[in-house]
């Protein structure tokens, strides 16, 4: 989801172990909002990976050029130990915590009723539109915090119905 | 050992296969078949196809010789009319395994997406201007192509766009990219208690995942599995944010 939140992982999910070098870069990156479901309680917490670089046997393909990691424990308990050109470093990887679900037939209903516009996209543009709009960040002057450019990832999805000619 | 050069078809190829895997009375018998069937083949083959054949058997030879010999394919087609090049009566199976692993690398270098072949089908029958335009652009700097379009069904990589533009509900301005139907089985699987999943949970189906649902949802009720549908989907509906 184009959305995101000044939080970093560590304040997301106070529950995610330090005792691994990579799990603590990890929870030092600005996460993303996948959807409400998931979300808030840590017994059901939902945290996606994806990147635009492939590891083999840690990541699968969702479309040419988008990776989903399978399992961030596994990956993270791995990539601590190894480097290389083909190992996902923490600052390759955009976090997610939550995600959207619909009962069967449900998002078939409200794309019928009007509510969504359908689109496909290549990699590329997903990269850019979904991920680096999303989730590039500055550092505020006053606080000298990081935060999202675009939170509410209004660019984004003007970007997307611009190209879809909307 | 002679090297002979000769154009196999489909028969030829699965006799082989055939003769592998039977017991070597059988495999010789099989064997001349195979061959009298290229002999006859030939023999009343149109004068135009002999001589085809013969200049295919050249070019590989040259092929061969040069070290440039490939097995050469079409998709879809590959048994059909395949040119190969065997060492004696019997090939050698590791080698010939080994070439189908290379063919089979050079296939996936170069498949083409089939995204981007619909996208391109997309920008030459509609009037979207700017995907054609994004589309020629990539191809002439061979930059990577960045296209979107509308979609008529649901399929795993596409996007949601929200049409809502009011800015005081959750769902609008959103852009959703979906992973797939999968990713909600497997977070309700490990929230019903680490469960490895049976023949039911493998072979789920849209009605198994609103059943399980709301049972994830509620902990108490055993859905009747027969029985659930109507009962199962309301409350689905009332579980799930944006239902």
């Amino acid at each position: 989801m184009n959305r995101t939140q000044s939080w970093t992982l560590a304040k997301h999910c106070p529950e995610v172990k330090h005792d691994n070098l990579y799990w603590s870069l990890l929870s030092e990156e600005i996460v993303g909002v996948g959807g409400p479901v998931g979300l808030d309680h840590s017994l059901d917490r939902s945290v996606i990976a994806l990147t635009t670089k492939e590891q083999p046997g840690m990541t699968e393909e969702v479309i040419p050029g988008i990776y989903r990691v399978i399992n961030l424990d596994q990956l993270a308990k791995l990539n601590a130990k190894l480097s290389g050109p083909d190992t996902l470093r923490p600052e390759d990887l955009s976090l997610f915590v939550g995600y959207s679900g619909w009962s069967p037939g449900q998002l078939q209903s409200e794309i019928d009723a009007g509510f969504w516009t359908l689109a496909s996209a290549s990699g590329t543009y997903v990269r850019d539109c979904m991920f680096k709009h999303v989730m590039d960040t500055i550092v505020e002057p006053t606080t000298g915090k990081r935060v999202p450019i675009d939170a509410h990832g209004f660019q984004a999805w003007a970007s997307m119905r611009e190209s879809l000619g909307m | 050992m002679p090297i002979k050069y000769t154009l196999c078809h489909a028969s030829t190829l699965s006799t082989r296969t055939i003769a592998r895997r039977t017991p070597s009375t059988s495999r010789a018998m099989l064997s001349s078949l195979a061959h009298g069937a290229h002999r006859a083949y030939r023999a009343h083959a149109p004068p135009s196809r002999r001589e085809n054949a013969r200049a295919r058997a050249r070019t590989v030879a040259l092929e061969l010789n040069s070290g440039r010999l490939r097995r050469r394919h079409l998709p879809g087609r590959r048994r059909e009319t395949s040119v190969c090049a065997r060492a004696g009566r019997e090939s050698d199976d590791g080698s010939e395994r080994n070439e189908q692993t290379q063919n089979e690398g050079d296939d996936r270098a170069h498949a083409v997406d089939w995204r981007e072949f619909r996208a391109r089908m997309v920008a030459q029958y509609s009037e979207n201007a700017a995907l054609g335009a994004s589309i020629d652009a990539a191809s002439r700097d061979g930059s990577p192509p960045t296209w979107a379009h509308g979609l008529e069904n649901l399929e795993k990589g596409a996007l949601l766009v929200a049409v809502e533009e009011d800015a005081s509900s959750f769902w609008s301005h959103v852009v959703i990219f979906m992973l797939g139907e999968w990713f909600g089985r497997r977070a309700l699987e490990k929230k019903e208690g680490g469960r490895k999943p049976t023949e039911a949970t493998t072979r789920i189906s849209s009605t198994d995942f609103c059943a399980r649902l709301c049972r994830c949802r509620s902990h108490t009720v055993r859905i009747d599995w027969d029985n659930f549908e109507s009962h199962a989907i309301v409350d689905a509906r009332q579980a799930l944010p944006g239902g």
